[in-house]
C-alpha cells in the first residue's frame, strides 16, 4: 500500500503547494487524484518519486519510507513527456525497460506485448517525432508500464487523447489494477475518473478537501431531486428550493432540499411529469462543492 | 554505484546510437576536426607534431561542442528531467554522456595513431601520459559542455553558444607551433587553457616528457576538473529554459 501523511512543501518565495496532504492507495486500487491546475497534484507526485524533497510528511510503501531503489520499481508518467524525439518506439520502449534493469530479451518481449496492447505494433520503427500526440501519449504509457511496476503514478495519462485511446489507456490501467497494482493518477476529465476509479482524492490549495470511495464521497454529498415537467406554467416553482433550468417547453428542477411531496403534487398541477426520482451527485458536483 | 555504471553505459550507447542519426552532428564530430587538422598540416613540415597535438582539437568538437548540443537537446526534449524522475542519477546521467564522448574519442585517437604512422612513420613509445590526458580531457570539456548547455536556450543555439571558446581555443592551442615559439602572450594564454596539456600529454606519448612537465600538465587539467565542476554547479539546468 502507498501512504502518504502529512506532507509539506513551500516553495521559494514563499508558496504553499502543499499543506498537509495525506492518502492512501491500496493494493488493486485505481486512485484518481484530482484538482484545478496548480493544486498541488503534480508536487504531490514528483515527491512521491524523489524529484522533488518535501518539507515535512512521509511517504511509505507496504509499510516502510520510500527510498530510491524501490522508486526504480515504480512506473511513472511525468508531467514533462521526454522522450527522445529521434529514438524509434520500440528501441525507446525496450531503453526504458533496460534502465530499470531488465535484460534485453525481457525488455524486448514486454515492449512487444505493449506495442500489441496499445496498439501500435505498427508504429514500431517510427521515430517518435514522426508520431501523433496522442500515439506519444501511448509510448509514455508503455514506457511507464513496460518494467512490470510494483506500482504505478501517472500524472495526468490521459491529457490530449482521443475516445479511442482513452479507452485502450483505461483498459491496461484496470488490467494492472487487477493484478493488485495500486494505480494512482492525475486527471482533469471527472466522468472518467468517476467511471474507472475506485477511490478519489480530490486537492484543492495545496490541502486534500475530499478523500474516500467514490460511493462515499457521493453518499456523504447527498442526493438531489430531479423534477422533469413538460409544459409546465411560468413559476410553478416560485418558493421551492434549488435551481429552475428551462430547456425549451421542458422545466427542469435540482434540488436537494424542501418537501418532496409539495414539489410532487405542485409539478403534477403544473404539467406532464416527465421524470421524477433522487439521483446522485456526479463527482464534477461532488468536487465544485469541494473545492469552492 | 553497480546501477550508477550500468546506466551509464546504457546511456552511452543510446547517445551514441542517436549520434549515428544525426547527420550534422556526426559531421561536426567525426569530419570537422579532421578538416582543421588537415589545415594545420598544411603550416608545418612536421606532421607527427601536429597529427601528434590532433587530439587536443579532437576533444573541443567530441566532448565540447558534441555535448552542448546533446545535453541542450535532452534537456528541451524533457528527456533529462524523465531520467531523474527514479530511472538515473545525476552521476550517471553525466557519467553516461562522458562515456560516450570517450567512446567516439578513443576511436578517433586510434584512428589519429594509425594515419600518424602511415604518413609520419612515427608510433607513440609511452601510452600512460595518453591515457592520463585523454581522460582527464574528456571529463574536462564534458563537464564544460554540460555548463554551458545551460546557457544555451535552445539545440539551434547549441550551434553557437560554444562559439568564442571554440575559437579561442582553436587558435591559441599549440597545434602548428610548440608553446615555446609562440608570442609571450599568447604562450601564457595557451599554458592556462585545457586544451594544451591534453595536447602536450598526448605528444609525451611521442616525444616523451619528464615528469616535472607531465605532473604540470595534469596539474593543470584536474584544476579545469573543479573549475568545470564548479561552473556545471552555477550553470546546468535540468529544467527547459523557457519554463
Amino acid at each position: 500500500m502507498l501512504e502518504i501523511t502529512g506532507l509539506r512543501k513551500q516553495f521559494p518565495g514563499g508558496k504553499v503547494a502543499l499543506d498537509g496532504v495525506g492518502f492512501e492507495v491500496r493494493p488493486g486500487e485505481l486512485y484518481g487524484f484530482v484538482g484545478a491546475n496548480g493544486a498541488g497534484k503534480t508536487t504531490t507526485m514528483r515527491i512521491v518519486m524523489g524529484v522533488l524533497l518535501s518539507d515535512a510528511g512521509q511517504v511509505s510503501w507496504q509499510g516502510r519510507p520510500l527510498d530510491a531503489d524501490t522508486r526504480k520499481r515504480i512506473g511513472y508518467m511525468p508531467e514533462e513527456r521526454g522522450l527522445y524525439q529521434k529514438m524509434r518506439v520500440a528501441e525507446q520502449i525496450e531503453y526504458f525497460g533496460q534502465l530499470h534493469g531488465m535484460s534485453a530479451a525481457a525488455a524486448r518481449t514486454a515492449t512487444n506485448d505493449l506495442l500489441e496492447r496499445l496498439t501500435l505494433t505498427e508504429r514500431r520503427n517510427d521515430a517518435v517525432e514522426a508520431l501523433s500526440l496522442g500515439n506519444q501519449q501511448r509510448v509514455q504509457l508503455a514506457v511507464a508500464l513496460v518494467h512490470d511496476p510494483e506500482l504505478l503514478i501517472l500524472d495526468e495519462p490521459f491529457s490530449g487523447l482521443d475516445p479511442i485511446a482513452v479507452e485502450a489507456l483505461s483498459t491496461v490501467l484496470q488490467e494492472r489494477a487487477r493484478g493488485g497494482v495500486p494505480v494512482l493518477f492525475s486527471s482533469h476529465q471527472l466522468e472518467l475518473v468517476e467511471r474507472l476509479c475506485d477511490a478519489v482524492g480530490i486537492i484543492s490549495a495545496g490541502r486534500m478537501v475530499a478523500t474516500g470511495s467514490v460511493e462515499t464521497l457521493q453518499a456523504a454529498a447527498g442526493r438531489a431531486l430531479k423534477v422533469v415537467v413538460r409544459g409546465a406554467e411560468p413559476g410553478w416553482a416560485d418558493g421551492l428550493p434549488g435551481e429552475l433550468a428551462v430547456q425549451g417547453d421542458r422545466h427542469v428542477l435540482v434540488t436537494s432540499g424542501g418537501d418532496d411531496q409539495e414539489i410532487l403534487r405542485r409539478a403534477v398541477k403544473s404539467g406532464h411529469v416527465e421524470h421524477f426520482g433522487f439521483e446522485r451527485a456526479s463527482l464534477t458536483e461532488i468536487f465544485k462543492e469541494a473545492v469552492a | 554505484m553497480k546501477t550508477d555504471a550500468l546506466h551509464a553505459v546504457r546511456l552511452a550507447r543510446t547517445d551514441l546510437k542517436l549520434l549515428g542519426r544525426n547527420y550534422v552532428a556526426l559531421f561536426n564530430v567525426m569530419v570537422l576536426p579532421l578538416l582543421f587538422g588537415f589545415l594545420y598540416l598544411q603550416m608545418t613540415e612536421d606532421p607527427t607534431f601536429v597529427l601528434s597535438g590532433m587530439p587536443g582539437i579532437l576533444l573541443i568538437f567530441t566532448a565540447f561542442l558534441n555535448l552542448v548540443n546533446t545535453f541542450t537537446a535532452r534537456r528541451e526534449e524533457l528527456v533529462l528531467k524523465r531520467l531523474r524522475g527514479g530511472q538515473s542519477s545525476a552521476a550517471a546521467i553525466f557519467g553516461g554522456a562522458g562515456l560516450g564522448a570517450l567512446a567516439v574519442f578513443v576511436f578517433q585517437v586510434v584512428l589519429l595513431i594509425v594515419l600518424t604512422n602511415r604518413y609520419a612513420g612515427a608510433l607513440p613509445t609511452n601510452p600512460v601520459p595518453m591515457i592520463v590526458g585523454g581522460l582527464l580531457g574528456v571529463a574536462v570539456f564534458a563537464l564544460l559542455a554540460a555548463a554551458f548547455s545551460g546557457i544555451t536556450p535552445s539545440a539551434e543555439m547549441a550551434q553557437l553558444t560554444p562559439m568564442p571558446v571554440l575559437i579561442v581555443l582553436m587558435f591559441a592551442a599549440p597545434l602548428a607551433w610548440p608553446l615555446d615559439q609562440m608570442p609571450a602572450a599568447l604562450e601564457i594564454v595557451s599554458r592556462v587553457l585545457p586544451v594544451t596539456p591534453v595536447m602536450e600529454l598526448m605528444r609525451a606519448g611521442y616525444y616523451g616528457a619528464s615528469l616535472g612537465e607531465m605532473s604540470v600538465y595534469v596539474a593543470t587539467l584536474l584544476g579545469w576538473v573543479a573549475v568545470s565542476a564548479l561552473l556545471v554547479k552555477l550553470f546546468f539546468r535540468w529544467d527547459p529554459r523557457h519554463n
